[in-house]
């Protein structure tokens, strides 16, 4: 049987495209169960021979949920007490329209055969097949939505699950949240549950009907004496958001713009975001409550500029979502207060505090509507609400709790809290618990979710590592063994074969003097290099890489895993590998003494570092030594060793530093990160006993510079052999007002700060030097860094060969070739320069636009996750043993100062007591925050302005439910002396 | 977001299994004022074909000595696709589906029984939705059977994809555009001869082999269809015939 | 083979004697096939074959264009300015040969003889584009409109003559009304925000080209010698020196009239086929019409008529 489905499509240009489909109808599709003998014979029919009936119900029944149900509470589907589903290909396919992430979630589940989820194509089923509504004139009154189409199309594939098992004694039963579906089935015969129903039908259901929120909850219920119901309701509502269609319509008219959120880190009522402004790339900011109007951090929302007059000054405050004032110390801070015009005051005496200084004003927006919610689980703890007494009363162990609301605060400072409900609070107090968003009703002051599960007691280092981890998404079970299995079966005892492997494409280099330089204790050796004088006078050098992709082949288990994990990652105390450590550590990993194989880039140099000729190829290597940079730095500056080795060292260094003379001078900026790196003691605790800061060698640069251009010579051949699909790394140029700030600060101190062109940036970085401060100028490029757009992975078909270019490193285009162990962008690109080598390989350019966006959330992920782990660590190291220290400024706000400490690598807030603050002045011409000479308390006048150096005093507080429970770190201005109170 | 083309459950986008062809249908003998008509449908892409001769070249420079010349002519109508396309006087890409069209026909066609003269093909497409090429090979070769050329055997031809690790069979125009290889073999399926073999993106010579050999039992699969319509039709016309 | 002396002679004398060499009279036409819904990318189509005789199919598509669209050609964007201009969308049309009509006869119609086909289709695509844009031709231009002076629909209308066999253009406007009666075009929604204008698509077909049902339908009448015949074979077209297309429509109202061939003809000619034709006509798009509004349902359907 056939159909043709027709629907239209708006092409590029504006106009409509007709799509016509074929759709098939068969009969030979299986129900799936294992009890049906009818059903064409199918691999994948999983679902259970015999079930016990549900109380209530005479047969065992499948379930067979719809798209809601699998969208909003796949965290109760996934509990394992959940088996015997059926999902409608209706369903899927809605479900991946809505949320891709979802779609894999619940593809993961049905993979599992321990679940028996069974899949059932039921549009391509003769007798479950629902035509869609005729196409009907816009005259008639009420046409089927496609929403009304699939949820007749998933009642009729119940309808038909019960007849066609009612001979075997077995049922389905429909379980959707929505009332009026449910009264459809029910009046057509069709057995139908709403969630709750039926999760309540299960054995050992409490912890399930928390994970259920407040959905399908009796509306009528009084909610009114719910205090914290009551806390979270807003005497004014938000502002309504705007249906799609007008959101569609703003942006194509340019009356609205759309962008990712950013919420600063600093104060949670205040986001940026890029726009186009007078035809320039700008950031955007959006403060205050009501014009963030419920957008969260990461969301994709539309906006609408406001009018020049109402910009505001680029000068924040820090605030913090704290109910008690003191930590913040702001008079105008609008917290908690039910006077929600205080932002817009607030924002009025920004504006016109500025208006002075129009250079320094920022545009600002106001949210209009939410186009994408970037919902994710968040991690943070529960306050009791007010009058909740914990009960110690055996007795009433297994009484189940009545249903209480209480607030969850995330760790995540960028959140908001959020108002949960359940069953359990006595058992969840004091827990680190994972909690997912629902809904943010327009006249709810805060968002509403529900518990999903324990991770542990607060303060716990194996709960508080696994809240880091989830926080950024980081996938970190052990590897299954479907992914195991794709390792070489010799395990370690595996060798090169030489005769057998891969001839003649792969070149032996065993001979070469190869070595390796990286940091001490590395396992994971991505590159190895070697350097020799050629008889023309020109020098070959060569850079190895781990040929991971002999090992990694596409689309098997273990490349799909790494391609979800995307890169590994690095915390102070563990590292989080992307492929099993067999691969990482031994196999790939080019080791010392035994034989590898490796992608080689092998060049003809001059010895001023021009390359004559470049050749790629697969290779097998034998490395000589595995240096440490400090290893290498003593071959480098030790000209009377003479072996093989320390020649090639030394020959490589010398092209290095002609290779980054040409890269300064062609515009390459040197930037400056305050990281610092942790020794951690032996024992088990792995306690930070010490803090080092990451020293840079010759050495290191020698890498450095070898892996740039190993990097810019792949990118170029790959992008030549596959212009559309080729995998590159772009830096694009920064918004030209985020400099505003710095060169204003950095002209103060009488240096002129040009920002146009990377080159013009680097020569007045170079240019800042303060003789008296040698860290001035490191300082000023941490700063710069801030400064930057992000490098981004992007498909060379999706941009403009224009847009490949890398800022930072002044490059006209770029890849990452090198590391392949723990990033899958460079196996991606081994796998590209391999098929450009053998002119071989298939690239879909959809598909490497639609990696590159995963790689980018992952790597942002990663390094947000090192950075949590730095901060974890830093309060352990601190919390036992205040100190103080010297910090510079790096920006001045209202009521606080965010300074860098440059022997610990913290950046953090200094906040501003209240009581002193009041004798202080703000000065809106210098940004600086001043105070006069106070005789009566014997204060010195002072000030505080960006650069200074100061002294602040470093401990941990204990923070408590209303900040997580997380442990703080606090610092307190301790020189300049501050007026007293 | 994007769908794959074959589900975990073993189905494509339309509901068919990787190694199953379309619905095809045939019509012969449309038209009266050529030799031989043929129509031939396989999923919604259509195809007409009008078949000139034996005849005396109209050019007579083009004629040969010893054989007849195949001319063809290849033609896609405006509608035929979601976007309207204003009829092109030369398009390169029209003009390679003639030539190989044409060279897969003097194969086949008994061309030295008539030397001197000139059999005309003219192909319209009148929609697309993939797999063209092989559409109009399979309409050709009934518009030649319809017309009483002589040949060998019928040219059967089939597409398949290679996506994932597995081949698909007869794609239609959204798996055409979701940027797979894409072969397109025509046979001579008694002698199982391959007479034209298409592949216009790379695909590693290991997924070669599968993606014939499913290409060989579409191209099989499509004789038996077409040979049954003939002997149909062929029965049709001798009971209709003297009444007409 | 061109047509001989004596053969044209055969035919136009047999003409004279009201016999013609398939056996009808001269004012007789043959029966016409119409199946409606043929092609499903088109959003309209029709295909129209005469019992021997010519054989078209028709296929509309709808595109909606700005006028200050960059990616439009100057060309279109003129007409499609002209068109807004006067308050309304337009109608593009086109009559394009298969392969094998332009091939036989070395391109020229008939025998050989003929007119070349190239300046028979411009010619029949020329009359079709002026008539479907005219007032007269029923179609409610305006509804095309999306909003005012900027952005319209474009009706394109492309005939494919697959079979030649005489009387092209009243074979080709009659597919033609058929396959604008089948067309179902997306619904433009008009958004306004603060005052700038875009629109938005529906994803399904559902609205009908209004005034389709009223374009009228024609009657071309060839001279030959000194009667005239309707619907002639390509023979007979071969031996007319002038003819005359009539469009009327339901009202018997006469909306477009074009004249070609070589010879000249005095008014009195010219006034018996005109009132041939609004007699005739009405009766044609009588029975037409009730084909055509019976496939008004989008699935394929065949059937034939004769006047």
């Amino acid at each position: 049987m056939l159909h043709n489905h027709v629907f239209l499509r708006k092409t590029k240009k504006g106009s409509v495209a007709k799509i016509v489909k074929e759709h098939y109808l068969r009969t030979d599709i299986a129900c799936g169960s294992k009890a049906c003998t009818t059903c064409t014979p199918c691999k994948r029919a999983n679902l259970a021979e015999a079930l016990p009936p549900f109380p209530g119900s005479q047969v065992g029944e499948y379930i067979v949920p719809d798209t809601n149900v699998l969208f909003h509470h796949l965290d109760v589907i996934e509990h394992p007490s959940i088996s015997n589903l059926v999902i409608l290909q209706t369903v899927l396919e809605e479900l991946r329209h809505r949320s891709f992430q979802c779609f894999q979630r619940v593809r993961r589940l049905i993979d599992d055969p321990d679940r028996h989820f069974y899949v059932f194509s039921n549009d391509f089923h003769a007798e479950t097949y629902v035509p869609e509504p005729a196409a009907t004139a816009s005259t008639t009154a009420v046409a089927e939505s496609p929403n009304d189409r699939n949820d007749r199309a998933i009642r009729r594939a119940v309808q038909w699950y019960n007849a066609h098992l009612a001979a075997l004694h077995l049922g389905a039963v429909l379980v959707t949240n929505d009332v009026a579906n449910r009264q459809l089935a029910v009046n057509d015969g069709i057995p139908a549950l709403s969630l709750r129903d039926f999760v309540q039908k299960l054995p050992g259901s409490v912890p399930l009907l928390d994970m259920l929120g407040a959905a399908g909850d009796d509306p009528t219920a009084p909610s009114s004496k719910d205090a914290v119901a009551d806390a979270s309701r807003l005497a004014t509502v938000y502002p309504e958001h705007a249906a799609p269609a007008s959101i569609q319509a703003g942006i194509a008219t340019g009356v609205y713009q759309m962008g990712t959120l950013h919420i600063s880190p600093h104060n949670f009522q205040e986001a940026t975001l890029l726009a186009d402004v007078n035809k320039q790339r700008v950031e955007v900011l959006i403060s205050g409550r009501m014009d963030l109007n419920r957008a969260m951090d990461g969301d994709v929302v539309a906006f609408q500029l406001f009018p020049k007059e109402q910009w505001k000054s680029i000068v924040s405050k820090v605030q913090e979502q704290e109910d008690d004032d003191e930590a913040v110390g702001s008079d105008a801070d609008a917290v908690d207060d039910d006077d929600d015009d205080d932002d817009d005051d607030d924002a009025a005496a920004d504006a016109n505090a500025s208006a002075s200084s129009e250079s320094l004003l920022m545009p600002t927006a106001r949210v209009v509507g939410i186009v994408k919610r970037n919902w994710r689980p968040l991690c943070g703890t529960l306050e009791a609400p007010p009058g909740f007494k914990q009960h110690v009363d055996a007795a009433r162990e297994h009484v189940i709790d009545p249903i209480q609301s209480a607030f969850f605060w995330p760790i995540d400072k960028r959140m908001p809290k959020v108002r949960v409900r359940t069953r359990q609070l006595r058992h969840l107090l004091g827990q680190r618990i994972v909690v997912a968003l629902d809904a943010w009703p327009q006249n709810s002051r805060y968002p509403t979710g529900h518990f999903v599960r324990v991770l542990g007691a607060v303060g716990d280092r194996a709960a508080e590592s696994e809240a880091l981890l989830l926080e950024h998404d980081i996938a970190h079970a052990p590897f299954n063994a479907r992914v195991l299995a794709c390792l070489p079966h010799q395990g370690d005892r595996w060798t090169v074969d030489v005769d057998t492997i891969d001839k003649p494409d792969r070149v032996d280099l065993r001979h070469l003097a190869i070595c390796s330089i990286d940091p001490p204790g590395c396992t994971d050796i991505d590159d190895a290099l070697h350097a020799r004088p050629l008889p023309n006078g020109n020098i070959e050098a060569g850079v190895h890489i781990a040929d991971v992709s002999y090992f990694v082949k596409p689309d098997t288990p273990m490349d799909i895993e790494a391609s979800q994990r995307c890169t590994s990652v690095y915390l102070v105390d563990k590292r989080i590998d992307m492929l099993p450590t067999l691969l990482g550590t031994n196999l790939c990993s080019l080791r010392s003494n035994v034989d590898r194989l490796a992608f080689s880039c092998v060049w003809e140099m001059t010895p001023a570092g021009e390359v004559v000729s470049t050749r790629f190829h697969k290779s097998m290597i034998r490395s000589q030594a595995s240096f440490t940079y400090d290893e290498a730095q003593a071959r480098i500056n030790d000209t009377s060793m003479n072996d093989t080795l320390s020649t090639n060292v030394r020959l490589l260094n010398q092209l290095a530093k002609a290779l980054r003379k040409r890269r300064i001078a062609a515009g390459a900026v040197t930037l400056a990160s305050p990281e610092v790196k942790f020794r951690l003691d032996d024992k088990e605790q792995q306690d930070p006993v010490d803090v080092e800061m990451k020293e840079l060698m010759e050495s290191n640069q020698l890498v450095e510079e070898f892996m740039l251009l190993a990097n810019i010579h792949v990118a170029r051949k790959i992008q030549q052999a596959f212009p559309d699909a080729a995998m590159l790394r772009c830096h694009p140029a920064p918004p030209s007002n985020r400099f505003d700030a710095l060169i204003r600060a950095v002209g103060q101190r009488g240096f002129p700060m040009v920002v146009d062109t990377s080159k013009h940036l680097s020569d007045s970085l170079d240019a800042i030097q303060l003789p008296e401060d040698p860290y001035f100028n490191k300082l000023v490029r941490i700063m710069t860094t801030r400064c930057m757009q992000q490098a981004a992975y992007i498909c060379a078909g999706s941009v403009n060969p224009s847009g490949y270019w890398h800022y930072g490193l002044a490059t006209d285009i770029y890849t990452h070739f090198t590391s392949p162990i723990r990033r899958y962008a460079d196996l991606i690109v081994h796998r590209m320069l391999h098929a450009a080598i053998l002119r071989d390989g298939q690239l879909a350019r959809d598909r490497m636009k639609r990696l590159a966006d995963v790689l980018n959330v992952r790597h942002r992920n990663a390094q947000m996750a090192s950075r949590a782990s730095i901060v974890l660590f830093t309060n352990l190291f601190f919390r036992n043993k205040p100190a103080t220290e010297e910090a510079y400024i790096l920006r001045v706000l209202k009521n606080a100062v965010i300074v860098l400490i440059p022997k610990y690598g913290i950046e953090n807030a200094v906040v501003l007591p209240k009581a002193s603050l009041a004798k202080c002045d703000f000065d809106e011409k210098d940004i600086a925050i001043t105070w006069p000479a106070d005789a009566a308390s014997q204060t010195r006048a002072g000030k505080l302005a960006l650069f200074q150096k100061i002294k602040v005093h470093i401990e941990i507080v204990h923070q408590g439910p209303e900040a997580a429970q997380r442990l703080q770190l606090q610092l307190t201005l301790v020189d300049p002396p501050l007026p007293a109170a | 977001m994007r769908r794959e083309i074959v589900s975990p459950e073993g189905f494509r986008q339309d509901g068919r299994r990787p190694e199953e062809l379309r619905r095809s249908h045939f019509r012969t003998s449309l038209f009266q004022q050529v030799d031989g008509s043929a129509y031939v449908e396989q999923g919604n892409t259509q195809c007409l074909v009008t078949v000139s001769g034996p005849r005396e070249p109209q050019m007579r420079s083009k004629s040969l000595p010893d054989r007849a010349v195949v001319t063809v002519e290849y033609a896609v109508a405006p509608f035929s696709a979601g976007e309207r396309k204003g009829p092109l006087r030369t398009n390169r890409a029209h003009t390679e589906v003639a030539a190989s069209l044409q060279a897969t026909f003097e194969a086949a066609i008994m061309t030295t029984l008539f030397p001197r003269s000139e059999i005309m093909i003219c192909v319209q497409m009148v929609q697309l939705d993939g797999s063209a090429l092989a559409t109009a090979i399979n309409a050709v070769s009934l518009a030649i059977i319809d017309a009483g050329i002589p040949v060998t055997d019928y040219v059967t031809a089939c597409s398949a994809g290679y996506i994932g690790s597995d081949p698909v069979l007869d794609l239609n125009y959204l798996e055409e555009s979701a940027g797979m290889p894409q072969l397109t073999l025509a046979l001579l399926p008694r002698t199982r001869k391959i007479v034209t073999m298409a592949m216009e993106q790379k695909l590693h010579l290991d997924h070669l082999e599968p993606t014939a050999e499913m290409c060989e039992e579409g191209c099989l699969q499509m004789y038996q269809q077409m040979n049954a319509y003939i002997a149909s039709a062929s029965k049709l016309a001798t009971l209709i015939t003297p009444s007409a | 083979m061109p047509l001989s002396t004596a053969e044209r002679l055969f035919a136009a004398e047999g003409i004279a004697a009201s016999l013609r060499i398939d056996g009808r009279d001269p004012l007789d036409a043959r029966t016409v096939e119409l199946e409606t819904g043929v092609i499903l990318q088109a959003s309209g189509s029709c295909r129209a074959r005469v019992h021997r005789g010519s054989q078209v199919l028709v296929g509309a598509k709808v595109a909606i264009e700005t006028l200050d669209g960059a990616s439009l050609g100057a060309g279109t964007s003129t007409g499609l300015g002209a068109a807004l201009g006067q308050g309304g969308g337009r109608i593009v049309c086109q009559v394009v040969c298969d392969p094998s009509v332009a091939a036989t006869g070395g391109g020229r119609c008939g025998a050989g003889s003929g007119r070349p086909v190239d300046d028979l289709t411009g010619e029949c695509g020329q009359r079709l584009s002026e008539l479907l844009n005219s007032a007269a031709s029923g179609i409610d231009l305006a509804s095309l409109v999306v909003i005012p002076h900027r952005v319209g629909w474009t009706v394109y209308v492309d005939v494919l003559v697959l079979d030649l066999g005489g009387n092209l253009f009243d074979v080709v406007l009659l597919a033609t009304k058929g396959a604008l009666c089948n067309l179902r075009m997306p619904r433009a929604t008009v958004l306004s925000v603060d005052g700038k204008q875009d629109y938005d698509i529906s994803s399904h077909e559902t609205e009908r080209l209004r005034g389709a049902e009223a374009i009228p339908l024609a009657v071309t009448c060839y001279r030959v010698g000194r009667r005239f015949v309707i619907d002639p074979t390509l023979e007979e077209e071969d031996c007319s020196d002038l003819s005359l297309a009539i469009a009327v429509n339901a009202a018997g109202q006469v909306c477009y009239m074009s004249k070609s061939g070589n010879g000249a003809s005095h008014g009195s000619l010219i006034k018996t086929m005109m009132a041939f034709a609004t007699r005739r006509v009405p009766e044609l798009l009588r029975v037409a019409d009730h084909c055509i509004l019976q496939q008004g349902t989008r699935t394929r359907a065949i059937q034939g008529f004769k006047v």
